[in-house]
């Protein structure tokens, strides 16, 4: 069973890798030309398309690059001249802590609300919830961002609007700084996990070995904690690794609303500067990322749930 | 399999409910949310007739004039009638919404139909080819797409229309499968119809509703897409007003009059808003499954 995914998974990675190599045939005009920008001598243009293999066969092209791929060369920006490893080395970090503190927070919110919900369903609770998060998914970044910005740094004055230190020269005012950038890009989340959770723990609830224990006697929050939320834990591993990769547009959104230095704030800088290789290379890291997530969260599903896995004898 | 767990008696029933009836089900949410995207879609449309001032017009009022009686909506730092570049900018929206959606569905719809009812070899090609469409990071893939061949509102259309094709794929291709499996289906083929016919006439129909459901909530992300395109200025040039542009240019003055920002965010949220609630709604009201609960 691994092994056949295992497979696919290559079979995949080739071809989305395949998609991202053939961007660059999509720029207008010669390719060379384009990569090096308005200051292109014949000299440059010539060195670049020996490097890049530019005047080779396409299948041949592709592999030179994926070879150079696999080995963690990313090429270098001609227009800044910086290799594009180091600059999203550089930028990565950010990009890396706003989602990790998104996340926190946005299971912090959607599991207990989730469960109240599933509680009673139909209920005040529920009603509120489901529609708060309708209100939630309806809130892009570039939207939710300036109204929190709005309020709480234009005229509360609570947190900055921009600027970002890093965790490394401060830990407080490096958390403070991404308080808002972090909330933005939650809310989107704790309406997915709210909607996951609640419809989870709807159908557990109607288990018969929640009926067993309610029939025990035990108290109703420790059926909920530890007989009910339990198996919609697997449900909320697999749908967190699908929604990280599905949140990595909405960080790049976020980055460019609060200025904060990360790749998706790169990815626009190279977009208007033209730097095709740039925005390249950071389209294949985290398509291949995005890949690599949907991959874990296939695998996670039997490796956590018992009751999924195949030949254990009883099913 | 899951699909055979469901109660016989209330699959009869809810194949023998007549459409209408089920209509009643929908609710005054559901009615409030077409109401909007009907009264969006009516100013985008009629914006060329509507009394309105040209929505370029720099100086047609004081720059940062509030609402009132002659700007109903105010003015820009230009002086431009934000009333006007709100509709305006609906256009855009509607136009990358509908068109690309209409597109994805042209292709999914069909592509789905054949997937789930012939199985075997074209479920294998077309699925396969979906599930790699579906690998790809939908933002990032647009972005990277539209900085390579140039921002314009076709390739905005085309890009956000090919990646809405594999959800279709996958939605169509599984209802068809349990719509396949169904006494009427049997019946048509044992009436010696041919394949095809009973896909048009017999599976096709009853795919469709949650199609155009699912199609509600899929103009709501294109509309959410080509926002991002165009606020990061990868949509329609400047001065030609979209919603995203409008907010992406209004941030400049959040301090001053933030209201440059609030009306176009507004517009966009409660259009994107009304396509969700509408879309799942129907979903609700359409889905066997989740109408037999």
């Amino acid at each position: 069973m691994v092994l056949r995914r295992l497979v696919q998974l290559v079979g995949v990675l080739l071809v989305v890798t395949f998609l991202s190599y053939l961007l660059l045939n999509l720029v207008p005009g010669n390719t060379a030309v384009a990569i090096l920008g308005p200051g292109a001598t014949k000299a440059s243009i010539a060195q670049v398309t020996a490097q890049l293999h530019l005047n080779q066969p396409l299948p041949v092209r592709y592999v030179e690059w994926l070879g150079q791929l696999v080995r963690g060369n990313l090429g270098q920006s001609y227009l800044t001249h910086q290799p594009v490893a180091q600059a999203l080395g550089q930028r990565l970090p950010c990009t890396i802590e706003l989602i990790i503190m998104s996340q926190i927070i946005a299971l912090v919110v959607a599991v207990p609300l989730g469960i109240a919900a599933a509680l009673r369903p139909g209920g005040w609770l529920d009603n509120v919830a489901s529609a708060g998060a309708f209100g939630f998914l309806s809130l892009p970044p570039y939207v939710l961002g300036y109204v929190l910005v709005l309020l709480f740094a234009v005229d509360l004055h609570l947190f900055p609007a921009t600027g970002y230190t890093p965790l490394t020269t401060n830990v407080a005012s490096n958390l403070h700084d991404l308080v808002l950038p972090s909330i933005t890009l939650a809310v989107g989340s704790i309406a997915v996990y709210l909607r996951v959770l609640r419809a989870e723990m709807i159908a557990t609830l109607q288990e018969d070995y929640i009926t067993m224990a309610v029939a025990k006697g035990m108290p109703t929050w420790r059926i909920l904690t530890r007989h009910a939320f339990r198996p919609s834990t697997i449900a909320l591993v697999t749908v967190g690794c699908l929604n990280v990769g599905a949140l990595f547009g909405g960080t790049f959104l976020v980055e460019v609303v609060f200025s904060l230095p990360g790749v998706g704030s790169l990815l626009v800088e190279s977009i208007s500067s033209k730097d095709y290789l740039v925005v390249q290379a950071i389209t294949v890291v985290f398509a291949v990322a995005y890949v690599l997530l949907n991959f874990l969260a296939d695998l996670a599903q039997p490796l956590l749930d018992p009751r999924l896995r195949t030949g254990s004898g009883l099913g | 399999m899951a699909d055979l767990a469901l109660d016989p008696v209330a699959l009869e029933e809810e194949a023998l409910t007549p459409v209408a009836g089920r209509r009643r089900r929908l609710g005054v949410a559901f009615w409030l949310a077409v109401g909007w995207i009907a009264l969006v879609a009516a100013l985008a449309i009629l914006a060329n007739v509507l009394p309105l001032p040209p929505p370029n017009k720099v100086f047609y009022g004081p720059p940062f004039s509030p609402p009132s009686w002659h700007y109903l909506l105010g003015t820009d730092e230009l002086g431009r009638d934000l009333l006007s570049r709100v509709i305006f900018g609906a256009r855009v929206s509607l136009l990358v919404g509908f068109a690309s959606i209409a597109f994805g569905m042209a292709l999914g719809v069909p592509l789905g139909l054949v997937a789930g009812y012939y199985g075997k070899m074209w479920d294998g090609v077309i699925s396969t080819g979906a599930n790699v469409m579906l690998a790809f990071p939908t933002l990032i893939f647009a972005l990277a797409v539209v900085a390579f061949l140039g921002p314009s509102l076709g390739v905005d259309i085309v890009v956000i229309g090919v990646l809405s094709v594999a959800p279709f794929v996958r939605l169509v291709r599984a209802s068809t499968i349990t719509y396949a499996r169904r006494d009427f289906v049997l019946a048509a083929r044992m009436m010696g119809f041919s394949n095809r016919r009973i896909l048009w006439r017999e599976v096709m129909p009853n795919v469709l509703p949650s199609a155009i459901s699912f199609a509600m909530v899929g103009i709501a992300v294109a509309i959410v897409l080509e926002g991002a395109l165009s606020f990061l200025g990868l949509s329609v040039r400047p001065p030609y007003p979209s919603w995203g542009n409008m907010i992406a240019e209004g941030t400049q003055y959040l301090a001053r009059d933030a209201w440059l920002v609030i009306c176009p965010s507004l517009a966009l949220f409660f259009t994107v808003l009304a396509l969700n609630v509408a879309g799942d709604k129907a979903r609700a009201a359409f889905d066997v499954k989740e109408s037999s609960l």
